[in-house]
């Protein structure tokens, strides 16, 4: 069964939301304010965590600043509708997607279902390793190696970046990179792509001098296969 | 301080008027003053001129004696005209000089107390009882002659100047430049005075009613304790009511519809819930419901939208954005849903143009305005947007919106831009807006200093044009 740990200050719409995942066969366990959250994430391992941004401090992004370092659980952001640096802000904290609340919850469950598909890829599919420049990228433990060293990425990131390295030395586009990874449309202003593609970067350049993705002005991305 | 001198401005005016009145009052004084001591002391053979001109020939006669005196008379008739005559108090000629019968008459005082007498014909005479410090009395007579002074012998260097009438021309000529700039001077100042605090709290008012709520004429009107100095206190007073009611307002606005959306995110799960378990009974109430609060929503999103952009001016993120390719972006979607609507939206001619804009405002504001135009142009039309290059005054870049619908009633154009403005009489068309969207538009076009209008067509419909600065 999945566990969904969801971090909101609004009671009932817990409840409510509770109600709605059960008959989805999905069980809730909720946190009503940042610290309480903090806790619940480090006692028990879930599936995938909901945090609401808008909460009495500490707030969302206060949380989510707190537990990233720490764990790579998904997670999904709730935020207030237009509230751009709420979403920008949290991508960068390598949150893994977000949604406007008030929201539909289907809408929900399809993020939340788009998020478990990629980390439980593994247990379906077959194993794959892939090699690309210093990069070694194994599917099956979901694990990274740069320059043999073990590094470490969320799935969303994961998964992004497996996508780049299986089209390595072409250009993928924004729109295929949202579909394939996010299992939704790009929106005329979604950074979403875009901040994964900047944590990626991060981490990667901390353990390699070689820029592995370039950035193809209002297109897409590359995996750059060999240094011109 | 006045860069285009307006005649018909308050500080013009005044300084003119006030001005004139000065100096006409200065000038007018000058000369009645002038006037009335002439008519005493100035009159040829008067008293007082009579009195000087004896006292001076008495002193010739008691220094010189009769041939000085004689000397001095024959230089006083050459210089002025003047024909004098010194007698004892016994009516002797002190120079032998014989006089005619005029200056006999003149001679005969009518009363023993009289020291003066006039005689106005044959011959303007003036007589004089004259007696010096020493106690010796004279008599001194002064006949005016037809002709006028011999130009030639004008000057007495022995006696000075004696003139027969007041200060020369050059003196009149400074008078009037010196109460000329006096006077411009105090008028100036007086205008200034009167006219600077009202012109601050002009420039004030214009700032409030362009939107600048935390304008404030203090420290420059304020300190006065005089009428003007009252209309600035409370001009401020206004000034902060206004700011609070209106921060209150948007607070207002911001807080509610905050509110809104929990019961709008619990009301979401609770009919996905009825949804399910109602196993597709009532599908399409269940429909309907979820169809309005997504209205809800999306008008609360919006009403946020908006409070936002008032309280953004200062934060606004900036970056070099191809404005056409947004356009193109929003045409395409637009289309792609009027179409359904067997309406469609084009682009008839586009220029492409890099700005510092915010992609998302701008995005918006056009967005706004598209979809207002598909709202309203019939079936089976198109709307047409264009954007153009304009350097006219100064370089602009104008996107066009034109629908074919009813258009607007003239009186109505200023209005369309005001939040919940909607036009009732128009039934006939879906009336599912809340008359917000124009105004985030015209919010965000007027945070990149740009401008946005509303005309009707010239056969119908609605044109909408936003102008932004190219810098």
């Amino acid at each position: 069964m999945t566990t969904i740990l969801l971090i909101d200050d609004d009671k009932e719409f817990c409840l409510l939301l509770k109600e709605f995942f059960k008959i989805e066969d999905m069980e809730v366990t909720f946190a009503h304010d940042g610290k309480a959250g903090i806790e619940a994430m480090q006692a028990a391992r879930h599936d995938v965590v909901v945090l609401d941004i808008m909460m009495p401090p500490p707030n969302g992004i206060e949380v989510l600043k707190k537990v990233r370092p720490q764990s790579n659980v998904p997670i999904i952001m709730l935020t207030a509708r237009g509230e751009d640096i709420d979403r920008i802000v949290g991508l960068e904290l390598g949150a893994d997607d977000y949604l406007s609340k008030p929201c539909n919850p289907r809408e929900l469950l399809a993020r939340i279902r788009a998020v478990l598909r990629r980390t439980q890829l593994s247990n379906t599919e077959q194993p794959e390793v892939i090699n690309a420049g210093q990069v070694t990228l194994n599917t099956g433990t979901r694990t990274i190696t740069v320059n043999g060293k073990l590094i470490e990425l969320t799935s969303t990131q994961f998964s992004v970046l497996e996508q780049l390295m299986r089209h390595a030395g072409k250009v993928i586009t924004k729109e295929d990179l949202t579909e394939k990874v996010l299992d939704r449309k790009l929106d005329s202003f979604d950074r979403s792509i875009d901040m994964h593609v900047s944590n990626i970067r991060k981490v990667l350049n901390r353990n390699s001098e070689i820029q592995h993705i370039k950035t193809i002005r209002n297109v897409g991305y590359q995996f750059v296969l060999e240094q011109e | 301080m006045f860069k285009v001198i307006n005649i018909h401005s308050l500080f013009w005016k005044i300084f003119f008027a006030f001005w004139l009145a000065l100096l006409l009052i200065v000038l007018i004084t000058a000369f009645l003053t002038n006037y009335i001591i002439n008519f005493e002391d100035r009159r040829p053979l008067g008293p007082v001129v009579l009195e000087k001109n004896a006292a001076r020939a008495i002193k010739v006669y008691e220094e010189e004696g009769n041939i000085g005196l004689r000397k001095y008379f024959d230089e006083v008739h050459d210089a002025y005209g003047v024909n004098e005559f010194l007698f004892d108090i016994e009516n002797n000629e002190l120079t032998n000089k014989t006089y005619p019968y005029s200056v006999q008459r003149a001679l005969v005082f009518e009363d023993i107390e009289d020291n003066y007498k006039f005689v106005p014909s044959p011959v303007r005479t003036g007589a004089l009882k004259y007696e010096t410090e020493t106690g010796n009395r004279y008599i001194f007579v002064s006949q005016m002659l037809t002709r006028g002074p011999d130009s030639k012998n004008k000057k007495l260097s022995r006696f000075g100047k004696r003139g027969p009438l007041g200060p020369p021309l050059e003196m009149y000529t400074l008078l009037i430049t010196v109460s000329l700039f006096v006077t411009g001077l105090i008028s100036y100042l007086l205008s200034s005075y009167l006219v600077t605090p009202i012109q601050r709290v002009r420039a004030a008012t214009k700032k409030l009613s362009e939107g600048d709520l935390s304008v404030r004429v203090t420290s420059t009107v304020s300190p006065r304790k005089d009428e003007l100095g009252g209309l600035g206190k409370d001009f401020d007073q206004m000034a902060s009511r206004l700011e609070s009611l209106m921060s209150s307002q948007q607070r207002m606005l911001r807080d509610v519809s905050h509110e809104l959306r929990t019961p709008l995110a619990r009301l979401l799960v609770a009919l996905e819930l009825a949804r399910t378990k109602s196993k597709g009974a009532s599908k399409n109430e269940h429909d309907r419901i979820e169809y309005e609060t997504q209205r809800l929503n999306h008008l609360i999103g919006q009403i946020l939208e908006l409070v936002r952009m008032e309280q953004r001016e200062s934060t606004l993120a900036l970056a070099n954005e191809n404005v056409t390719e947004i356009v193109r972006q929003v045409v395409k979607d637009a289309n792609f849903e009027a179409v359904k609507q067997n309406k469609g939206v084009q682009l008839i001619a586009v220029e492409d143009c890099y700005l510092e804009i915010n992609a998302e405002l701008i995005h918006s504001a056009i967005e706004n305005v598209v979809r207002n135009a598909v709202k309203f142009t019939p079936k089976n039309s198109n709307i047409e947007v264009s954007v153009e290059k304009h350097t006219a005054d100064k370089d602009y870049l104008t996107i066009t919106v034109r629908d074919f619908g009813p258009g607007v009633p003239s009186e109505a154009l200023e209005q369309l831009f005001e939040p919940f403005y909607k036009i009732r009489s128009r039934d006939d068309v879906d009336s599912s807006g809340y008359g917000i969207g124009l105004t985030i538009a015209e919010r965000a076009v007027r945070l990149h200093n740009g401008m946005i209008s509303a005309k009707n067509g010239e056969v119908s419909g609605l044109v909408i044009i936003i102008k932004l600065p190219i810098n």
